[in-house]
Formats: structure tokens, C-alpha cells, sequence
């Protein structure tokens, strides 16, 4: 567990002190100031034009922030080499992989805090009140970030990074139109439909993570919207997980 | 190996080829076969590519062996609870530049399971022995490649190895530092740890070797003690003799005389390798014969001379 932990430090520790996050935060102030600039157009509908411009970069930025993270928790140290000098210690492949995704999560958990914070800030400032489904929000966005991270290792573990982010791009976008899809595939001739399905049903359902919107926006959802979701992102990451720790077993480090 | 020690690093027939997609693979090593007894400081020679890095990563699990195999502590080769008693330093001083010196040390002592006081005890003496005091708390990023270099030696001894593995200690270090780091090879010996290491500086392997290995194209081409391979072929021997010069002497066969001082009864002479009755032959004459033997010494080689001979041999197959 100690070795776990302390990689998962190092991870965040990488994050911090590169300024990752730094960076991050200048952008989304930029882009929050655009939202102000934008919401004497809105007639009326500032507040929505606020949170959905709000949410779409907090979405936007977890996936910008998981593909950099991505690409330095795996590709990079194969490229510096400095995964010599780790895997050379008594620690397990499963503890490295471990201590990489739980030091992303605690740097995309910290960078989606601030994030959903910047947000409220915005909303309270401009008047527009704060929201408890910005709670929800979280909830829902860091499941998403969690399914996103885990993906983001087994791309690394077996591709260059510029496969990898394109990948898991792809994913993103496929993972939000998942139930589209899927009605999509119905419609082809049979053989083409079972497989299209088949392949569909691999997808993340990011879908289901999709509804911090509506809370956003004053839904009330119901307790099984959360607990599938999060079911859904544990089963799923565990999954990917696994698939990640069979690539990295099977690596070689020359 | 020395006598009947217990083998700490033992690879048998091992073949390492490296594939890339359907290319023809390239074979890193060749069947080698080579042992480290405990408390032994093994250097490995070779040139750029001859294998040496790819058996220590064999040796840590880091790559896998095509055909052969080996022990490490008594387990397979990289073995997880083996390692825990092996410090391994990198080739290039591979670290992470956004953390500092104390950092470094502190990550890889964490990932041997250690924390708390034990822990900072052994940073401070891993820094210590290393004089790192001073860059304790600086950045690697802003550390020279000499204060690098010592950084990832004394990331090696933090596990309070068995076993160290060193990819080019002595590379990249200034004379003085240098120095440092061959006293430092020779206390680890003198503590009964077991070292295994590359180096290019042959003369400093010289000084600090028990046994040396060299290795051309994947195959192991020697192995042995510095005495026995320095003196094994071609070495002969010297003689320097006091009074006059036995006829013996001056009528063996390959004998040259390379000085002499008639004035003060001195002469100096170089034999062609002789076995151990030729030996009793030659002194017992010269004693025999009112000679007077000043010394008698295997002619040693020189390290360099050694290797380069060995490098510039025809190749098994060549020869074929």
C-alpha cells in the first residue's frame, strides 16, 4: 500500500509542480470571462447561458486535463526512461498501474473541485444564485473523469500518445452518443446490426453521466440514476483496469 | 567465480532477441552463461551494444529472456522479493526533475516499503556516503550531470542492497568524484555486498574488479579474474636476475633479454609462457647455477591491451 501511495503522490506532485493545473485554471478563467462577456446577448437566459457554457468547458477540461495526465503517468515515463528506475523496485506492475490511477484521479478530483468552485463563483457574482445540483455535477463529471482516466492508461500502455489521445477522443465523443448509437446500429441489416451492437455495448455509457446537466439545471434525479452510473464506472473501470495491468504485464523495457 | 561462494546473480545460456513487429529480431545476447558470487565486484566490458545493460534488466525483470534463464538471490530472475535486496542504477541518471534530491531518494525508498524514521535514516545515509548533503533539497532539474550521477548511486543503496547493479557508474564524473566512487565500490566490497557493473573506463576497472567479463555481439568472449585473464594469454613472464647470467637463462627458448646492468650484477628478462615444470626448470637451474633471482613475476597485460586484443579478434564465425 505504501508504494500505491506514494506513486499516487508522485503522480499529483508531477501534476502540481509542472503547472498543469496552473495553466488549467488560467485558461478556464479566460474562457468564464468570455461567458460574462457573452451573457448580455442571452436575453434573459444569462443563468443558463452561464452553466451550460460553464459545464461544457468543465467537461471540455477534464478531458484536455486526462489526456495530458495520460500521456506523463505512462508514455512519458517509457520515454524518459524513468520507469526503469520504478519498475526495478520490489513493486508489482498492479501497484504501479494502481498508484498511476489513483494519483490522476486525485489531480482530476482537485482540478474538477476548483473547477465546479470557479463555476459557483461565476453564478454567485453575476447574481444568478448558487445551485446544490452543482453537487450532483461533481458526482457525475468525476465518474466520468474516473472511466476517462482508466481508458487513458490502457491507450498509453499500448499506443503512442498521439493514438492514444486521438483514441480516446473518440471514446469521449462515442461514449456520450452511446445510447444513439446503439438505436443507430438496430437499424442496419441484421449481421452488421450484431455486431455494430456488439461493439456499441463496449462503449462507456458517458451518457449516464450526462445527467449532472440536468441537475444542473434543477432536475431532480432519482437514487438510481446515481447508483447505476456509479456501478457502470466502477464495473467499467475495474475492467479497463485489468486490461491496462495485462498490456503493462506483458511489456518489456529495453 | 571465486571458490564456493553462494551464488547471488547466475544466468545460463540466456538469449535475449529483441523483435520489432515482423523485422528480423536483433540478438542482444547469445547464450550466455555467467555467475556473481557473493561479495565479488564483476565488471562487464564490451562495447556500445554488446549486451551488458540488457543482462542487468534481464537480471530485474525488466525484460524477459527469449530462451535460458537464471537466479537472482536464490529466484527467478526478477523476482519481486529478490529485488527488494537490489539497488539498481540506471545507465543515464534517469530522475524526475520536478522533485528534489531528498524527493528521490524518500520515492524510491517508499516504493522498498520503507517510511517513517527508517526511512529518513537511510536517505541521510545513502546522502552521506555520497556527499549529496549539500543538493539535499535542490531540484534535479537544476543539479549537474555530476551531482545526478551520485544522486542515482545513492537511489541504489537505498534499499541497503545485497546486490547492486551499476549501468556506468564512473561515466560522467569529474576525477575527483571519480575517486569518490571507486572508494565507495570498494567499501561496498569490503561491507560483503555483490557488485556488478558496466564501465568504458577500463583502468578504473582495473582498480576496482575482482573478476571481469566481456562480452562482444551478445556472446560472452571471457571471463575470469583480472590475474588469470591478464596473464592467460600471450603475458609470459619477467625475470630479473642479480649476478651472473646463467647460461639457462641466456639459451632458453623465446628468452630476451630486455636490459642489463653489468655494473651492477642486474639483468632483466622476458620469458614466453611457461608451465609449471618449465617454471621449477627455469629457477631451480638459475639457483642451480649461482643466479640470483630478484624477481619472477607473471608479465601482466594491461587491461586496455586485453580488451582491445579480444575486440579485434576474428569472431567465432569469421574464423570459421
Amino acid at each position: 500500500m505504501t508504494a500505491i501511495l506514494s506513486l499516487a503522490r508522485h503522480t499529483l506532485l508531477d501534476a502540481l509542480r509542472e503547472r498543469l493545473l496552473h495553466t488549467l485554471g488560467v485558461f478556464l478563467l479566460i474562457l468564464f470571462g468570455a461567458s460574462r462577456l457573452l451573457e448580455p446577448l442571452a436575453l434573459g437566459e444569462g443563468r443558463r447561458v452561464t452553466l451550460d457554457l460553464g459545464l461544457a468547458l468543465v467537461s471540455l477540461s477534464g478531458l484536455l486535463l486526462v489526456l495530458f495526465l495520460g500521456s506523463r503517468a505512462l508514455q512519458r515515463e517509457i520515454e524518459r526512461r524513468t520507469i526503469l528506475l520504478l519498475l526495478a523496485r520490489p513493486i508489482r506492475r498492479a501497484e504501479f498501474l494502481a498508484g498511476k490511477y489513483l494519483g490522476m484521479l486525485a489531480v482530476t478530483g482537485i482540478a474538477l473541485c476548483g473547477m465546479l468552485a470557479l463555476l459557483g463563483l461565476v453564478l454567485w457574482a453575476s447574481g444568478h444564485g448558487l445551485t446544490a445540483g452543482l453537487l450532483a455535477v461533481g458526482y457525475f463529471a468525476m465518474l466520468e473523469l474516473a472511466i476517462l482516466c482508466a481508458w487513458s492508461l490502457a491507450l498509453t500502455g499500448a499506443a503512442g500518445p498521439a493514438a492514444a489521445g486521438a483514441a480516446l477522443i473518440a471514446l469521449f465523443v462515442a461514449g456520450r452518443l452511446a445510447p444513439s448509437l446503439l438505436e443507430t446500429a438496430a437499424m442496419l441489416p441484421p449481421a452488421a446490426a450484431a455486431l455494430a451492437g456488439a461493439l456499441f455495448r463496449m462503449l462507456p455509457r458517458l451518457d449516464l453521466c450526462a445527467a449532472g446537466f440536468e441537475a444542473a439545471h434543477g432536475a431532480t434525479l432519482p437514487a438510481q440514476a446515481f447508483l447505476w452510473a456509479g456501478l457502470h464506472a466502477l464495473l467499467y473501470c475495474t475492467a479497463l483496469l485489468l486490461l491496462a495491468l495485462l498490456i503493462l504485464r506483458r511489456r518489456e523495457f529495453a | 567465480m571465486a571458490g564456493a561462494a553462494e551464488v547471488v546473480l547466475g544466468f545460463e545460456r540466456i538469449e535475449k532477441v529483441y523483435r520489432a513487429g515482423w523485422r528480423r529480431g536483433v540478438h542482444a545476447l547469445r547464450g550466455v552463461t555467467l555467475t556473481v558470487g557473493a561479495g565479488e565486484a564483476v565488471a562487464l566490458l564490451g562495447h556500445n551494444g554488446a549486451g551488458k545493460t540488457t543482462l542487468m534488466k534481464l537480471a530485474l525483470g525488466l525484460l524477459r529472456p527469449t530462451r535460458g534463464g537464471g537466479r537472482l538471490l536464490g529466484r527467478p530472475l526478477g523476482d519481486r522479493v529478490a529485488r527488494r535486496a537490489v539497488g539498481f542504477q540506471p545507465e543515464q541518471p534517469y530522475l524526475y526533475p520536478f522533485l528534489s534530491a531528498r524527493e528521490t531518494l524518500e520515492l524510491l525508498g517508499h516504493l522498498n516499503g520503507l517510511r517513517g524514521a527508517p526511512l529518513r535514516r537511510r536517505v541521510g545515509e545513502a546522502a552521506e556516503r555520497l556527499g549529496l548533503e549539500p543538493a539535499l533539497d535542490t531540484q534535479v532539474r537544476r543539479l549537474s550531470r555530476g551531482w545526478l550521477q551520485r544522486l542515482a548511486l545513492a537511489g541504489a543503496l537505498m534499499p541497503d542492497p545485497r546486490l547492486l547493479l551499476l549501468d556506468e557508474p564512473l561515466s560522467g564524473l569529474d576525477p575527483q568524484a571519480r575517486l569518490g566512487v571507486k572508494d565507495l565500490i570498494r567499501e561496498l566490497r569490503a561491507e560483503g555486498r555483490t557488485l556488478l557493473f558496466n564501465s568504458h573506463v577500463l583502468p578504473d576497472v582495473e582498480q576496482v574488479a575482482d573478476r571481469v567479463a566481456v562480452l562482444r555481439g551478445g556472446e560472452l568472449v571471457a571471463c575470469g579474474s583480472l590475474d588469470d585473464l591478464l596473464s592467460r594469454d600471450g603475458g609470459g613472464y619477467e625475470l630479473e636476475l642479480g649476478g651472473p647470467v646463467p647460461a639457462l637463462v641466456a639459451a632458453w627458448p623465446g628468452a630476451e633479454r630486455l636490459w642489463s646492468r653489468p655494473e651492477a650484477g642486474r639483468s632483466f628478462w622476458r620469458f614466453p609462457p611457461l608451465g609449471r615444470q618449465e617454471q621449477q626448470r627455469l629457477l631451480g637451474g638459475i639457483l642451480a647455477g649461482g643466479g640470483e633471482i630478484v624477481s619472477f613475476a607473471a608479465r601482466r597485460e594491461g587491461l586496455e591491451a586485453f580488451f582491445s586484443r579480444l575486440m579485434t579478434a576474428p569472431r567465432r564465425e569469421e574464423a570459421a
